[in-house]
């Protein structure tokens, strides 16, 4: 791994996004100054041989057992939860933090039912994740944290100062619908063939707020804006209590990969500050995520506009004998390899002694986008 | 490696029908060869009859669903040989999007870890019995290569076959209401205070 590998030090910050060109996965690590770390989301390489985060940890030589603390799951796609369970069975002493509806039977009946598609290998390999992770839980004889929001989830003090990290979504209405969607899901469990397709998991998407003292990040998962006033960044801007108005973020992740459903001009007016810290992962699917039309409007409002990797790079199969990739094509099928790259983007910031003065180092596929003018 | 492609068969639970059926010996169903071939044959759609020569060459020619005992449920692993190892590739897929005339689908190299690809294929290449199967989700395994077929030629093939599986039976849905009731009873959800 090319990063530097010296762990921050106390009352440092640290904020370090990993994500993977082609959509296989990305994860935030976060060093809340006080020793004591937290994994949000998962991903793994494409051969299933390295957990991204965990490796990053490694590298720094970080106690997995005993200093990671909490575990966040934002949503249930396959770019944000593969490796999870692996993660929550290293981190042994961590809490974990998810969204689930509020008819709690209903959503462990729906996890249950798929889990038995296991066996036909026809399972979503988040269904997967969390059975592995609900095993886990019994064994351990623990709870877990519910997300949602205006919802503490972690708390330290530093120097007699709180640093706290809230979930900002998603809302309780949203939550409301997540348990008419989950009947139909179970409806559709009934077709053991396919696997399960979650429609809208990006509603549920657990967005974070954390909150260091003097200045604050938010992490905006896979949220996307809505259209009303009860879900989605609209809930966040107008009825969420935890959150400060007088101080503004200098952190950014990018809901969504920078889509355009994922991005409201009043996200940037009311929450941030003038050229925060923004960063970027991006994804495959259609022509893929963020587009050039919004890598320009985000490039205007930051200067400090980072991306893990660049777009998926799409166009041809995987090399085969020459005469199986013409049969391939004789046969009509157009098929392009999905490319697999992945870049760290690591923020850190002294709040004891530096203040205002950050350090962003990037590394692999990562780079800074600029705006020319 | 060898390529193995699996096909269940499945006989009707329906009395035998003809005198000629019960004489076929039992030993017949482990000839994988002379299956290979019928399933090949009735595959392709050449012929819906299973030719069978018995071990004094006297031929017989039995209906595909008379040739098992009622009942019978067998899973064959079928070797379908190909020239080379590099001459085949299969794919485990799942159907991501539908449009009128092609369907796209995130595919997985069985043969190969590593990077997914994303492949769209013609809805006419579905056989018309799997048309019904075609729905978002849907998983499906494609083949492509150069294989034998029964008369020692080299043919080019691509074989496309979605999933089917039973519906969940009783227990299972027993099952899973069971693990639920186990999991809400161990299982709870806390917030944590401010303190």
């Amino acid at each position: 791994m090319e990063i530097n590998n010296t762990s921050p030090k106390r009352g440092e910050i640290e904020i370090t996004v990993i994500g993977t060109g082609g959509g296989y996965g990305e994860s935030l690590i976060i060093h809340d100054g006080t020793g004591q770390w937290i994994i949000v989301d998962s991903c793994v390489s494409p051969d299933g041989d390295k957990n991204l985060p965990l490796e990053y940890l490694n590298h720094l030589g970080v106690n997995l057992s005993n200093s990671v603390k909490l575990i966040v799951c934002t949503h249930w796609h396959d770019d944000h939860i593969k490796g999870l369970a692996d993660i929550y069975h290293e981190c042994s002493s961590a809490e974990i933090a998810f969204s689930q509806a509020h008819d709690q039977w209903k959503f462990l009946y729906f996890v249950s039912l798929d889990a038995l598609k296991l066996k036909d290998q026809s399972s979503e390999s988040s269904t997967y994740e969390f059975n592995t992770i609900l095993g886990i839980l019994i064994t351990r004889g623990k709870s877990y944290r519910r997300a949602q929001s205006d919802q503490l989830l972690h708390l330290v003090r530093l120097d007699g100062k709180s640093i706290t990290l809230f979930a900002l979504s998603p809302s309780s209405s949203t939550l409301d619908k997540f348990d008419e969607e989950i009947s139909q899901l179970i409806a559709d469990s009934e077709s053991r063939e396919s696997k399960i397709v979650i429609e809208k998991p990006n509603e549920k998407s657990v967005a974070l707020l954390f909150d260091f003292g003097i200045y604050n990040a938010i992490f905006g998962a896979d949220l996307e804006v809505g259209h009303h006033s009860d879900s989605g960044w609209f809930n966040i801007l107008d009825n969420l209590k935890c959150i400060n108005r007088e101080t503004k973020s200098i952190y950014f992740k990018i809901p969504h990969h920078g889509s355009k459903n994922g991005f409201h001009a009043r996200i940037w007016e009311e929450l941030l500050s003038e050229n925060p810290v923004a960063t970027l992962t991006p994804w495959n699917r259609n022509n893929g995520l963020p587009t050039d039309e919004m890598i320009n409007v985000y490039k205007r409002l930051s200067k400090n506009l980072y991306i893990t990797s660049t777009k998926a790079n799409f166009g041809k199969p995987k090399k085969r004998s020459h005469r199986l990739e013409k049969l391939i094509r004789d046969f009509d099928i157009d098929i392009s390899e999905v490319k697999y790259s992945h870049g760290i983007i690591r923020y850190r910031l002294d709040i004891v002694n530096k203040g205002t003065c950050f350090n962003v180092e990037i590394s692999g596929a990562a780079m800074h986008l600029q705006d020319p003018n | 490696m060898e390529p193995v492609l699996e096909k269940a068969v499945s006989t009707k639970h329906s009395p035998r029908k003809s005198t000629s059926q019960s004489s076929i010996p039992f030993d017949f169903l482990n000839k994988k060869d002379v299956l290979e071939n019928a399933i090949d044959r009735i595959d392709s759609g050449e012929e819906s009859l299973l030719h069978h020569k018995d071990q004094y060459g006297v031929s017989s020619y039995v209906k595909k669903t008379l040739d098992l005992p009622e009942g019978l449920i067998l899973n064959i692993s079928r070797s379908q040989s190909t020239i080379s190892d590099n001459d085949v590739v299969r794919w485990k897929g799942f159907v991501t999007e539908i449009k009128e005339h092609t369907f796209t689908s995130k595919l997985f190299d069985i043969d190969a870890k590593g990077t997914h690809e994303i492949g769209e294929l013609p809805n006419e290449k579905i056989q018309r019995d799997d048309l019904n199967l075609l729905k978002i989700g849907a998983i499906f395994y494609l083949s492509v290569g150069y294989f034998y077929n029964t008369k020692g030629q080299v043919q080019k093939k691509m074989i496309l076959k979605f999933q089917r599986l039973v519906s969940w039976s009783v227990e299972e849905i027993d099952q899973a209401v069971d693990r639920a009731a186990y999991l809400a009873e161990n299982i709870s959800g806390e917030t944590l205070e401010w303190k």
